[in-house]
């Protein structure tokens, strides 16, 4: 019985909504129906005095008829908004987004993560050494001799307290490396390194660099130019055009400077490769035998490989950076660009 | 280094179809960095030979004239010229239009153009030598002096560059490739390396042996043999200072010396041809024929050539004669020995000097020579006695009437002993990778000039005395050798066979790049880069004094002088920097700071020393409203990244001159101080703009790294309603917040969570606002659980005399 009376509002009510020519009509609706006093309201009262075991079916079926009606007055009304354009003409899609302010990651640190990510994929370890640097790790440790010019007042920060500087390169984390971790072994040191230089657009005195060494049985000149040229690969996204030319470093035997060959003229010649077609990149070289020993290894039985990557040229390779004082000066209007 | 290419083919056979590009790209992959091949006949390009045909006074110029010049067998041309010299058959230098001149000698280089002068057309310029820079060529007394070219055999339109053999081509090298190799900074250096990488011929020096004569009684004490491995001298009579000729001026010229007089270039020309260093003295000014070689006296005076007092050091290697020093030895002569126009006896030293101090001596004085450029290269000793011959002989063809005058001189004590290498051939071909034949390994060490001796490939390789002197001294040497003339563009690569090592994540690394990201990528901080020192305005605007830093002992600015002791003080500075760009700022740093304390940095390495403590730390600051927004706003942030890396933190009031009263707090873990959470004081960042508050956490990274966890668990979701109560209450000042929570959920099991949702002032008074929520895991709880429950929270909440509202 209450069951087919609440099939017969229901029905005439969709009937009535299906109906409407209007918002008021619409709002009649509603008002002869679903009031306090509407028909269905009064229905619903009879509710509690049904037996317990129509009960709770009934009162499932009277919340169903209530949101099916309700849903269908929300239905027509909103069609009668769409098709009056009353509230709403959609967005200007053109338009921008809301803002808000971010932040990020500093373009030297973008450039490291990648460089590290894919010095890990080659089976290399991250490690990192300190800023103050003894003159034994910095300098003796590598066969630096005790009178080289880079030990000079000229070239190095030195701490007023003796034999320690702010280190000139991350070759520095080399011998610690070996010390603590002996061979084999496959490290690369991202850091900070200094230089006591007087500071213009392509010269500052701090800078970072990434030294990667390897130091296993066997290894040779061919297999330094074939790490270098994955890692290149990884780090240009395309397979780069290498060569290696007599350099000399104290801390390798032989050494090498390995160019690439010019990113802007691929090669061709232009101002940015002094016109020879290749760019200067990193040096490297296979490990000489005295930090071999320094490491506290043999170097009869051991050799390796040692590479320095300017991380700092790196990056302002890659962004076209004209003036490297930027990355160290604090601007944010430079610093927001690599959000 | 400027090397001749006319000057190298005097000493080595280069095939005529090899292009000079190809031969400076052969250096650069196997020798040294040749930066640039400039022709020197660029320069004289549209210059010829003129003869002068014709010379008419310029109708509207007293100064000037009209002159008609044969530059060809018939062609002429009409040039206006103001020369005071001119006259009929003279022979010039004729610029033509297109050429480029140095107007009158001064200023930037002009290309010339047909002109009309002061209505006379002009079809170029008869040259003056300054004008085309050939002054060292043909001295000019007056700006109006044209060159003229007497005496030799030209032909009007010949052009000037061969004419005046300018047809030469220089390799620029770059020095800083030259380091380790004293044996190249010489034409016959580089000669030896062409040979060896062409495999052309090198052809030997032409030293003729010298013998000694009478008149002058020449005596060297050398006491420093250490310092002073051999000093070679020989006196010659009969000099006649005077200009040099053409061909050697030139010479020198091109590689970039300027000539002075015969005996002056001779020295010069040795050096730049064998890279051995010479010095010749004047010997009347020389007291008893006498020379001492020894170390100075501190304090020590002398003048040298350029005209500079200097005042030596005892690590100064001199050479004196009884009375006075009279040269810097390996750096430059002293001027009061100068070889000049009176000078008819001449004594020519040939010396070694060590490296070390000839270096010091330069730097000290901020004299660098190309002597001094060589000897601390650390010369061969072998070189003196070929370098004597050759310039003996020299001056004995240039100067008719010159003779040795004294028996030569040879201190020679100190002899190195020969530098012999063994190695076998198959490890040279482990270490380059390829598989090279023994033949081809020895006949490169050959070319090479080593002396190798191959039995069952283990080589026995003589090291030639000019390769000894520095940089070959170990089998990894001999890697080098071979393997750069081999060619390293022809060496394969490959991937070398690896064990697969230990896992190394690195948590510590890990951890650190996701606290970047959290700052920058999801509280939208922005990292920046700063300088690890700071100006001593700074650290004082921060209560802080150099004692508090270290120092360093040469910087090059006064900012560079104490070194940072925390990451503030710079970023303090960006943002007073940056508020003239953005209202709101919000920047990180994460580096290292520097502490005048004892830190090991132990990586376990037996030569371990201290250094100082330096630990990795990281800092934020940012712009926002109220002090107490900025407060809470931070260390919501720290909260925020402290939570996500598992760590408990526990926070003490700081007071700080630098920090606003009232809003710091130091940040514990457990006993452990890591940081500071605060806002800015006002008077710190007094000179900027802005009303906002600065708030600033500042946590040493490398200990909160100890601390931390990754224990995250599941917890189950609620079976049954959670209970959420709400309660308001004035705070007095007696009571924090830690109290209330620590009171209130020992209260009951029932008790899950205390939640602050709300923080208010009403006329000076703090009131707070929190739910609590209730719980109980086995069933609903009923209302009169509840309210037992919040009955026990009133009344605990009263025993701490808080009103509750």
């Amino acid at each position: 019985m209450f069951k087919n009376d609440l099939k017969k509002i229901e029905q005439r009510v969709l009937k009535a909504i299906k109906a409407a020519k209007s918002e008021t009509d619409l709002e009649q609706v509603r008002l002869q129906h679903l009031s306090r006093h509407g028909e269905l309201a009064v229905l619903l009262k009879q509710l509690k005095d049904l037996p317990p075991a129509e009960k709770k079916s009934a009162g499932q079926a009277a919340n169903a008829a209530k949101e099916g009606i309700e849903t269908a007055l929300q239905q027509k009304g909103l069609s009668f908004q769409m098709s009056a354009g009353v509230t709403d003409g959609g967005v200007d899609v053109t338009m921008p987004g809301h803002s808000f302010l971010t932040g990020n990651l500093h373009p030297s640190t973008i450039i490291q993560q990648e460089l590290e990510d894919i010095c890990r994929a080659l089976g290399f370890r991250v490690l990192e050494g300190p800023d103050i640097e003894s003159e034994y790790y910095n300098f003796t440790a590598l066969n630096i001799p005790a009178d080289h010019p880079a030990r000079d007042t000229q070239d190095t920060f030195w701490l007023k307290k003796e034999g320690q500087v702010l280190k000139t390169h991350t070759s520095a984390m080399q011998v610690r490396a070996l010390e603590k971790y002996g061979a084999p072994l496959r490290a690369v040191f991202p850091g900070r390194c200094f230089r006591y230089e007087a500071t213009d657009a392509s010269h500052d005195t701090t800078f970072y660099q990434l030294e990667g060494l390897m130091v296993d049985k066997n290894v040779s000149i061919t297999h330094l130019i074939g790490v270098m040229k994955e890692l290149l690969r990884a780090v240009f996204g395309k397979d780069t055009k290498v060569r290696q030319r007599p350099g000399f470093f104290s801390f390798v035997e032989p050494g090498f400077e390995l160019d690439i060959s010019c990113f802007i003229c691929d090669g061709e010649g232009c101002s940015v490769c002094k016109r020879t077609g290749w760019v200067e990149l990193l040096p490297c070289g296979l490990v000489h035998p005295e930090v071999i020993k320094a490491g506290g290894l043999d170097p009869k039985v051991w050799s390796g490989f040692a590479f320095g990557l300017g991380l700092t040229r790196l990056v302002m390779m890659k962004y076209g950076i004209d003036d490297i004082r930027l990355l160290q000066g604090g601007d944010l209007r430079f610093l927001k660009q690599f959000g | 280094m400027k090397i001749s290419f006319n000057w190298l083919k005097e000493y080595v056979d280069i095939p005529a179809d090899l292009k000079l590009a190809e031969l400076g790209l052969k250096l650069t992959m196997s020798t040294v960095e040749v930066e640039e091949i400039i022709s020197l006949a660029d320069a004289y390009a549209n210059m010829v030979i003129g003869q002068v045909k014709e010379i008419v006074k310029h109708p509207n110029a007293d100064k000037l004239q009209v002159v008609e010049v044969a530059i060809g067998q018939t062609k002429r041309v009409s040039i206006v010229c103001g020369g005071t010299n001119l006259r009929v058959d003279m022979m010039v230098v004729v610029a033509l239009p297109g050429a480029r001149v140095r107007w009158h000698g001064q200023g930037e280089l002009v290309t010339l153009e047909a002109t009309t002068i002061r209505g006379a057309s002009s079809h170029g310029m008869i040259c003056a030598a300054e004008e085309v820079n050939l002054q060292h060529l043909f001295p000019q007394s007056s700006d109006k002096e044209i060159i003229d070219l007497v005496g030799g055999n030209w032909r009007p339109g010949q052009t000037v560059a061969e004419a005046l053999q300018l047809d030469d081509y220089i390799f620029v090298i770059d020095n800083k490739s030259l380091t380790n190799r004293p044996d190249l900074w010489s034409h016959y250096g580089i000669a030896r390396e062409v040979a060896a990488i062409l495999g052309g011929k090198l052809k030997p020096l032409d030293v003729k042996a010298i013998l000694g004569g009478k008149g002058i009684n020449l005596m060297v004490k050398n006491e420093i043999p250490e310092l002073c491995p051999r000093y070679q001298a020989v006196a010659m009579r009969g000099i006649r200072v005077e200009s040099s000729p053409v061909w050697l001026k030139q010479r020198l010229q091109a590689v970039g010396v300027r000539p002075i007089n015969n005996i002056v270039d001779i020295t010069n020309y040795i050096m730049l041809a064998t890279g051995q260093p010479l010095h010749a003295f004047s010997v009347n000014k020389v007291v008893d024929n006498s020379i001492v070689v020894r170390t100075a006296v501190a304090g020590e005076k002398l003048k040298t050539l350029d005209g500079e007092n200097r005042i030596l050091s005892s690590e100064d290697i001199v050479i004196a004669d009884p009375e006075k020093v009279i040269a810097l030895g390996g750096v430059m002569g002293g001027a009061n020995s100068e070889v000049d126009s009176s000078t008819e006896t001449i004594i020519i030293e040939a010396a070694n000097f060590k490296a070390t101090n000839t270096r010091r001596t330069a730097v000290r004085l901020g004299l660098r020579t190309e002597a001094s450029a060589r000897f601390e290269k650390s010369l061969d000793p072998e070189m003196t006695a070929d370098a004597l011959s050759l310039a003996v002989d020299m001056i004995t063809n240039l100067c008719a009437d010159c003779q040795v005058a004294s028996k030569i001189i040879d201190i020679y004590k100190k002899k190195a002993a020969p530098v012999i290498i063994q190695v076998e051939a198959d490890w040279i071909r482990q270490r380059i990778g390829i598989d090279i034949k023994d033949a081809d390994i020895t006949n490169i060490l050959k070319k090479l000039k080593f002396i190798v001796s191959n039995k069952k490939g283990k080589l026995q390789i003589d090291v030639p005395s000019f390769r000894a002197s520095k940089d070959i001294s170990i089998p990894e040497d001999i890697v080098e050798e071979v393997a750069r003339i081999y060619g390293y563009d022809k060496l394969p690569y490959s991937l070398p066979a690896i064990q697969i090592a230990g896992v190394d994540l690195s948590r510590e690394a890990q951890a650190t790049r996701r606290l970047r990201q959290l700052l920058c990528y999801t509280l939208g901080y922005n990292e920046v880069y700063n300088y690890s020192w700071q100006g001593e305005e700074w650290l004082k605007r921060f209560s802080l004094t150099p004692a508090d830093c270290l120092e360093i002992e040469n910087y090059l600015t006064p900012e560079q002088r104490y070194l940072r002791p925390t990451l503030l003080t710079n970023l303090a500075k960006n943002l007073a920097d940056n508020r003239r760009w953005y209202e709101e700022i919000k920047i990180m740093e994460l580096g290292r700071v520097y502490k005048p304390k004892e830190g090991l940095f132990n990586m376990g390495g037996e030569s371990e020393k201290p250094l100082p403590l330096q630990p990795k730390t990281v800092a934020w600051l940012r712009t926002d409203g109220t002090p107490e927004n900025a407060f809470y706003t931070v260390k919501g942030e720290l909260e925020y990244i402290t939570r996500f890396f598992g760590i408990n933190l526990d926070w003490q009031p700081l007071e700080q001159p630098w920090l606003t009263s009232g809003y710091g707090a130091k940040v514990f873990y457990q006993d452990d101080e890591i940081g500071i959470v605060g806002v800015l004081a006002r008077s710190v960042l007094a000179d900027v703009d802005g009303e906002q508050s600065v708030g600033l956490v500042e946590i040493n990274w490398d200990k909160m790294l100890k601390y931390i966890t990754d224990k995250r668990t599941y917890n189950p979701l609620p079976k049954y309603p959670v209970v959420t109560k709400d309660f308001s209450v004035v705070m007095n000042d007696n009571v924090t917040w830690r109290q209330i929570t620590a009171a209130v959920m020992k209260l009951s099991q029932l008790i899950i969570g205390i939640e602050l949702f709300d923080r208010f002032r009403q006329e000076g008074t703090l009131s707070v606002a929190f739910h609590v929520r209730l719980y109980d895991p086995t069933k609903t709880l009923t209302s009169e659980e509840i309210a037992g429950v919040t009955g026990l929270i009133e009344k605990e909440l009263k025993k701490l005399n808080l009103t509750l509202k």
